[in-house]
């Protein structure tokens, strides 16, 4: 995580681009195919402000905070529009 | 009807219909206005050709060689005499005409965008995953981007601009652009730049839009009506088609007749007026086309939009058999998880049984008892109809039922009549919840209404001031089973919404327990085992609690109550009644206090905050740890034997219960002229100018808030003194403080003063110029003049006073009234947002595509009806339970 100004707003998410090589590790436990992930689109401020490019077909884990469960991972498959 | 579908469907593409494609499925051309002949004979050629299907029962379909009722029907055709424009499609139109050159059709876009978008939607076409792009966006895009460019790339030339007059008139330069020239215009445009523009020349082309020949919809859409008079009435559709070929008709003959240009014109746009209202008969910028007798004709749009539309009347809602709707009535003596249907509706609704070795004979009896009872007065389901093997219904009537009793045997299907124990689906509208609809067992009864436990009021949302609700038989074994288990009453007893019981003791049966259980409140014997008879209660009475009482041993209401708690529960808490503005130890002295030890009441009243909903803890620890079924038991138990309490004690109540004695009037008087002092002296100092606003604050709102803050005071004031004068042994009191009905806040209105009138959370200042009323002066702030009532409602209001309280009184029906309108709608959206949205065996929540929407349920996995308010572990009792209650 840099130093950005939008990772100071509490109520932003932590975003994380997994690299290819994590992603079959994290997904084929969930047993989800890469497709029937949410999407994030590329232009989204918080794919903008990571130390690396994302580019489509790119997978994002997002550590959110949860009323329910104290933390909560999700993914989110990166697209153009 | 199974002829009817030859293939299988592979693909589905949903595009404009062209000419050719409206002729080839066409079975004729229409070219007469009129219906029928003299003898009543469709004519052919005519709106009712037997070619598009038949209405009467004898003739057959030209086309099929059908039977009404078996034929479907089939389009026909008008061919138009000049082109028309389809007014659905004017937007699209004026986009299309906006992003091509007129002269050479050309997308105004540079060969390379046009091919970089094209490549974008092929991929689109291609891939068949569910996608958040659309095709739709692409090529609006495009058309955004071609739409912008000053000339055009290919030609070089300058482009004009083309607006849309609502709904149909294209102009070009102020100059109108007829239909004809419109589609040459869109007929220019080649293929190559289709697929940019969102067509997919394959299919389909941009000319269609603009109609050269229209379909004529199949006789059996738009059936006539004969009415009683002999008379024919058509459809509106009909009436419309016949509109349409008039004009038409005469257009031709004007055209060719050589007519001036003027006439041609206006019977072009009449045309073009009728075939725009066919479509759409509330088309915005026309006027809407009228039946003779004034009222608007249903059009094609109008039979599909809206509540009453196709959609929603007739395709996502439809009227059910075995059903029934009557009035409800109280009964405290079923259990929450009955209904009581009467003995005339059980009659129609039925139950299809299928007959085997082992019913066989139970379903003869019964068919034979219902022919010849033995016993008139008991109800004996009988049997309405009877389907054989091969499918057959055969009524059951006096003349057959001895040959169908002799000849039912295993394989049979009969319709049994409702029986007690048989499962029924519930429900009163609006259904705003899943518990709207819940599963009730039967139980027959004489009269004429269905019966419920109070219980499930809140949850149904009903009363008896006349409430209907409705009854559903569901027809088959695994929808009963599924009924049983996951919709019947007792399942519904804890709310997903919060993890809390939303079904619990209501009214009388919590002042009926605080009765029973208040104080040192005690009965004899009899008493003792006429209230616990009501509960079916078996086994030695306990030990009396009182046993050298005078005239014999009296047992407590507690030890009564104790018997339908479990015996390991133990449970410490406020009751309902605990005054809180006074100490725990006086509490506990005052008895207060809710103790339970291994399942005996040791101390405190049983009221609200023991068995209500919402807040009733022993229910709420009986539902959570011992499930559902001893949840019931125990709301069935407290009805009954709340029952019983007010059997022997009575409760009653009335205008005495607000009387307060002279004193404390006099003193609540007191208060309220000194509040109004003190309002008095606020308004002087704003007048002089001497008030100083509060921060963030104008001075008038100043002078508001704090007024408000003195009266709200001298109620809250005047509330307490008239409480002080009105004990416990008030039974307006005891409901009040129990959680019963109503509260100490209604009560000090009835008794002491009403206080402050409100419009939209601010002192009454509408009416006439600078004052609320012509009693007033103009300016004055007092509280009098601003909807302050200082009288009770027992004591009757002044009429300025009662004018106030009507303001304040009608704002908050008009708030009831807004409110239900739109969280209706807001409703019915998230309803359509989410209603495929399911949890899957991995707790993922995922869409009908199969995405995931959610990667854990609730991120936790809890199942918020079984959580405790929404968390899954309550640390606090699992602290008391390991403690051992030390």
């Amino acid at each position: 995580m840099n130093d950005n100004i939008l990772w100071l707003n509490k109520l932003v998410p932590k975003h994380i681009l997994l690299k290819e090589s994590e992603i079959e590790g994290k997904l084929s436990p969930l047993n989800i195919t890469r497709d029937q992930l949410p999407k994030i689109l590329l232009k989204d401020p918080a794919l903008k402000a990571l130390d690396d490019e994302a580019k489509p077909n790119d997978v994002v884990e997002v550590h959110r905070f949860s009323e329910s469960a104290g933390s909560n991972l999700a993914y989110r498959l990166v697209v153009e529009e | 009807m199974r002829e009817m579908i030859p293939k299988k469907i592979g693909k589905i593409d949903f595009a404009l219909m062209g000419p050719k494609e409206v002729r080839k499925l066409s079975a004729t051309k229409v070219i007469t206005a009129d219906t029928y002949d003299d003898d009543g004979f469709p004519i052919p050629m005519g709106l009712m050709d037997l070619h598009m299907g038949v209405i009467e029962p004898g003739l057959r379909c030209k086309t099929s060689g059908r039977k009404m009722d078996e034929d479907p029907g089939h389009f026909g055709h008008i061919d138009l005499a000049m082109p028309v424009i389809h007014s659905g499609y004017s937007k699209t139109i004026k986009d299309i005409l906006n992003a091509t050159h007129p002269s050479s059709g050309r997308l105004m876009l540079t060969q390379d965008r046009i091919d970089h978008y094209t490549k974008q939607i092929r991929a689109l076409m291609d891939s068949d995953a569910g996608t958040t792009v659309s095709i739709g966006g692409i090529s609006k895009r495009a058309i955004r981007e071609a739409t912008k460019s000053k000339s055009c790339p290919h030609c070089g030339e300058p482009k004009v601009k083309v607006t849309l007059d609502k709904p149909t008139t294209f102009r070009e330069e102020g100059r109108k652009l007829t239909p004809k020239e419109v589609r040459s215009r869109l007929e220019k445009v080649p293929n190559s730049d289709l697929l940019c523009l969102g067509f997919n020349p394959e299919i389909t082309r941009p000319e269609y839009m603009v109609l050269t020949v229209l379909s004529v919809p199949p006789v059996p859409m738009r059936p006539s009506i004969t009415l009683e008079s002999g008379e024919r009435s058509e459809d509106d559709l009909t009436h419309k088609l016949v509109d349409v070929l008039r004009i038409n008709q005469r257009l031709r003959e004007n055209r060719d007749a050589g007519a001036p240009q003027l006439i041609v014109e206006d019977l072009w746009e009449l045309l073009q007026y009728h075939i725009t209202t066919y479509f759409d008969n509330q088309t915005a910028g026309i006027p809407t086309a009228r039946h003779r007798s004034g009222r608007p004709l249903k059009t094609i749009v109008q039979r599909l939009k809206g509540k009453e539309g196709r959609f929603r009347s007739n395709l996502s809602g439809k009227r059910v058999n075995f059903s029934a709707r009557t009035v409800i009535t109280p009964d405290p003596y079923l259990s929450i998880n009955q209904v009581g249907v009467p003995e005339i509706a059980a009659r129609e609704l039925t139950v299809p049984v299928r007959i085997n070795i082992h019913n066989l004979s139970f379903m003869r009896d019964l068919i034979k008892e219902n022919f010849v009872p033995t016993d008139p007065e008991k109800y004996i389901p009988g049997i309405n109809y009877m389907i054989r093997p091969d499918g057959r219904r055969v009524k059951l009537t006096e003349e057959n039922w001895e040959f169908n009793h002799d000849r039912l045997e295993p394989g049979f299907i009969v319709e049994r009549h409702l029986m007690d124990g048989d499962i029924v689906l519930f429900n009163r509208q609006p259904s705003l919840h899943r518990m709207s609809m819940m599963a009730h067992e039967v139980r027959i009864m004489k009269g004429k209404t269905f019966r419920i436990n109070l219980c499930v009021c809140p949850p149904y949302n009903a009363d008896f001031d006349g409430d209907e609700m409705n009854l559903h038989v569901v027809q088959s074994e695994e929808a009963r089973a599924e009924a049983r288990i996951l919709m019947r009453v007792q399942e519904h007893i804890r709310s997903p919404r919060f993890g809390g019981a939303v079904i619990g003791a209501i009214h009388d049966h919590i002042t009926g327990m605080f009765l029973l259980t208040h104080g040192t409140a005690s009965y004899d014997v009899d008493q003792t085992v006429r209230i616990l008879s009501r509960v079916s209660y078996k086994g030695d009475l306990p030990k009396p609690e009182y046993p050298k009482a005078e005239g014999g041993p009296r047992w407590s209401g507690r030890q009564i109550f104790s018997v339908l708690l479990p015996d390991d529960m133990n449970l410490k808490y406020n009751a309902s009644v605990y005054f809180a503005d006074r100490t725990p130890e006086e509490n506990k002295e005052l008895d207060m206090v809710v103790e339970i030890v291994n399942g005996n009441m040791i101390s405190g009243p049983v009221d609200g905050n023991s068995i209500s909903a919402f807040k009733g803890q022993i229910l709420e620890e009986i539902s959570r740890l011992q499930g559902a079924n001893a949840a019931r038991d125990f709301i069935d138990k407290v009805t009954r034997l709340a029952v019983g309490a007010l059997m022997e004690t009575g409760c009653t109540t009335g205008i005495d219960d607000a009387d307060v004695p002279q004193d404390a009037l006099d003193q609540i008087t007191d208060a309220q002229i000194a509040a109004v002092k003190e309002v008095d002296k606020l308004v002087n100092a704003y007048n002089k100018g001497k008030f100083k606003p509060r921060p963030g604050r104008s001075v008038e709102e100043t002078l508001e808030v704090e007024i408000m803050g003195v009266l709200g005071r001298v109620r809250d004031k005047s509330g307490e003194i008239a409480g002080w004068h009105l004990g416990m042994d008030n039974f307006a009191v005891i409901m009040a403080r129990s959680g019963a009905r109503g509260s100490m806040l209604n009560l000090s209105q009835m008794a002491g003063s009403i206080g402050q009138q409100a419009v939209r959370g601010e002192r009454i200042s509408r009416g006439y110029e600078r004052r609320t009323l012509s009693h007033f002066n103009k300016g004055d702030l007092g509280a009098d003049a601003k909807g302050f009532v200082r009288s009770s409602y027992k004591s009757g209001l002044s009429p300025t006073e009662y004018f106030f309280h009507s303001m304040g009184g009608r704002e908050g029906l008009v708030d009831t009234a807004v409110r239900t309108s739109r969280s209706g709608y807001m409703q019915r959206r998230l309803v359509n947002a989410l209603e495929d949205l399911r949890v899957k065996y991995d707790y993922t929540v995922r869409n009908t595509a199969n995405t995931v929407v959610q990667f854990q349920y609730g991120e936790d996995s809890v199942d918020p009806t079984k959580s405790k308010f929404g968390r899954a572990i309550d640390v606090d009792s699992l602290i008391e339970d390991v403690k051992g209650g030390k």
